[in-house]
């Protein structure tokens, strides 16, 4: 079934997950950069596969599930600490927990500008997956679209970081995204009705990666 | 929830226990709770019930090793281990156990579950150093571990896994596995692992960004103010069979390690010199090396 959003909501989405918005995504790879350099991943095929993985049972899967759990209790006017707590908790490296609590931390700074109240709750330091959740619901964004938003600038952020490491080109990486589209339509819907149960990835060589990036000797990203 | 809770609880477990299931499953639940006496680690409360067994071996160090033991021999779908244990401040304990864990297909679509609950109080050393979990092929297994730190406890959790036993020729196609752990220091969260795998194993695991050609691997968390300094020596230790990283969560520092072999034989190998390095004066207990 088709996902309808009004054209308010959209705009809202596409400034806030837009690659011009200050959280600084350009600088982080995942953990992409070692993988390329293991030659884990070496052409669009082994990129849209270690794609696919990261969203159906990896570290993009699991912050969807934080992303609407934060989205819910925002929503209710739960306690959002501990979902915060849970998120932080579950960055599987060091590189990893900078990458989304630096990203969380300025995406609630610049979110502000849409009013001081949009992240209360929170404190100024969060995991992004939370951040983004939290100040969707609170601008009464629905949840399935937030979470193709959340989904899609992941990973055509992890395409544009792709560009810079290996020969695939703008047309190998518009055609990796291409693809991924219906991906990112079915992950949205599902994690619209996860609950923190469905926490959970297997994903060991891509958290891997992401730990021995720390030591590769010349880099260009953060992780 | 802490021991003291749980031992409270355990009545309504009696009672509870009445109504025999109809099909009989494997139940067992396992406590012990040490404290500090004569500048030793001794036993203050132990409780063993069903399949669960603790044997204390003789101490030769000032702390406590003991080996915890499923009677029943290994688990299938419908059974239930819990295990709650309890180091007092200024204890230290460490935690084995007696042989690998078995688990076999499932009859149906009801998981084994393996319910673990650790807490260590001010200056406490805690270790969790079970032997590998081995998974045959449609088993079902989830796992739970709650860790309760002071502020200042030292932790060790170790959790191998192998799918399959590569020289017998096992192949896992499919099953359920899931392995949740949740480590609180003074009440905050520190540190989630959430891995899940299944109902597609073989395939699940062949995939380049899971396991590629590996079919066993241990999770290393170290929790405690050397966590930082254990970083260098520890990634010569693993060089290139995973990766490791440390960093401060809260105020609390924690070393987190990822370890992937071929089989069994090949882990134990990064494993062995690993948990020396990270439980210095201790090391392996002795049962692994029999």
């Amino acid at each position: 079934m088709a996902m309808t959003i009004d054209t308010a909501a959209l705009v809202r989405l596409m400034s806030w997950l837009s690659p011009a918005f200050p959280v600084g995504g350009f600088n982080y790879s995942h953990g992409l950069e070692q993988a390329v350099a293991a030659e884990l991943v070496s052409d669009r095929e082994t990129l849209k596969s270690w794609l696919d993985a990261l969203t159906t049972r990896g570290s993009a899967w699991n912050d969807l599930v934080l992303l609407a759990e934060a989205w819910r209790q925002a929503g209710e006017g739960g306690d959002l600490a501990e979902t915060a707590q849970l998120a932080e908790a579950l960055a599987g490296s060091s590189e990893r927990h900078l990458e989304t609590m630096n990203q969380g931390s300025a995406f609630l700074a610049a979110a502000s500008a849409w009013g001081q109240g949009i992240a209360a709750g929170l404190g100024p330091r969060a995991a992004l997956p939370v951040a983004v959740g939290a100040c969707a619901a609170r601008s009464g964004l629905p949840l399935e679209a937030t979470l193709a938003a959340y989904l899609q600038a992941f990973l055509s952020n992890q395409v544009q970081a792709a560009q810079r490491l290996m020969p695939i080109g703008q047309t190998g990486g518009i055609d990796v995204l291409s693809t991924l589209e219906p991906l990112i339509g079915e992950i949205a819907a599902r994690a619209s009705r996860s609950t923190l149960d469905d926490l959970g990835s297997s994903t060991l060589n891509a958290d891997i990666a992401a730990m021995r990036h720390e030591t590769m000797p010349s880099r260009i990203f953060v992780s | 929830m802490n021991l003291r809770a749980i031992i409270a609880a355990s009545d309504e477990v009696e009672a509870s226990r009445l109504e025999v299931p109809p099909m009989q499953r494997a139940r067992g639940e396992g406590r012990i709770l040490v404290k500090r006496a004569g500048g030793r680690t001794r036993i203050d409360r132990l409780f063993q019930d069903g399949a669960a067994k603790i044997r204390v071996p003789r101490p030769v160090t000032p702390g406590l090793e003991a080996v915890l033991i499923n009677t029943a021999g290994g688990l299938t779908g419908g059974d239930r281990m819990t295990w709650a244990c309890e180091a007092a401040p200024g204890t230290q304990l460490t935690l084995t156990t007696q042989a690998c864990e078995k688990t076999y297909k499932a009859a149906d679509a009801t998981c084994a579950e393996v319910g673990v609950s650790l807490t260590a109080g001010a200056g406490a050393s805690l270790c969790w150093l079970p032997q590998e979990t081995i998974l045959f092929d449609q088993a079902r297994l989830v796992r739970e571990l709650d860790i309760e730190l002071a502020a200042d406890a030292r932790a060790l959790i170790v959790e191998p896994v192998i799918f399959g036993r590569k020289a017998m020729g096992e192949a896992v196609r499919s099953g359920v596995f899931r392995d949740r752990w949740r480590v609180r220091v003074q009440g905050r969260l520190v540190h989630a692992e959430d891995f899940s795998i299944g109902p597609g194993i073989e395939d699940g695991l062949a995939h380049a960004a899971a396991a590629g050609h590996a079919r066993a691997f241990a999770t290393l968390l170290l929790v405690g103010p050397d966590a930082e300094d254990r970083l260098a020596p520890a990634r010569r230790v693993i060089n290139d069979n995973g990766g490791v990283s440390a960093w401060t969560v809260g105020q609390t520092g924690k070393l987190l390690a990822r370890v992937v072999a071929e089989d069994g034989y090949s882990l134990r190998k990064t494993l062995t010199p690993l948990i020396g390095l990270l439980n210095p004066g201790a090391g392996l207990p002795k049962i692994w090396s029999i």
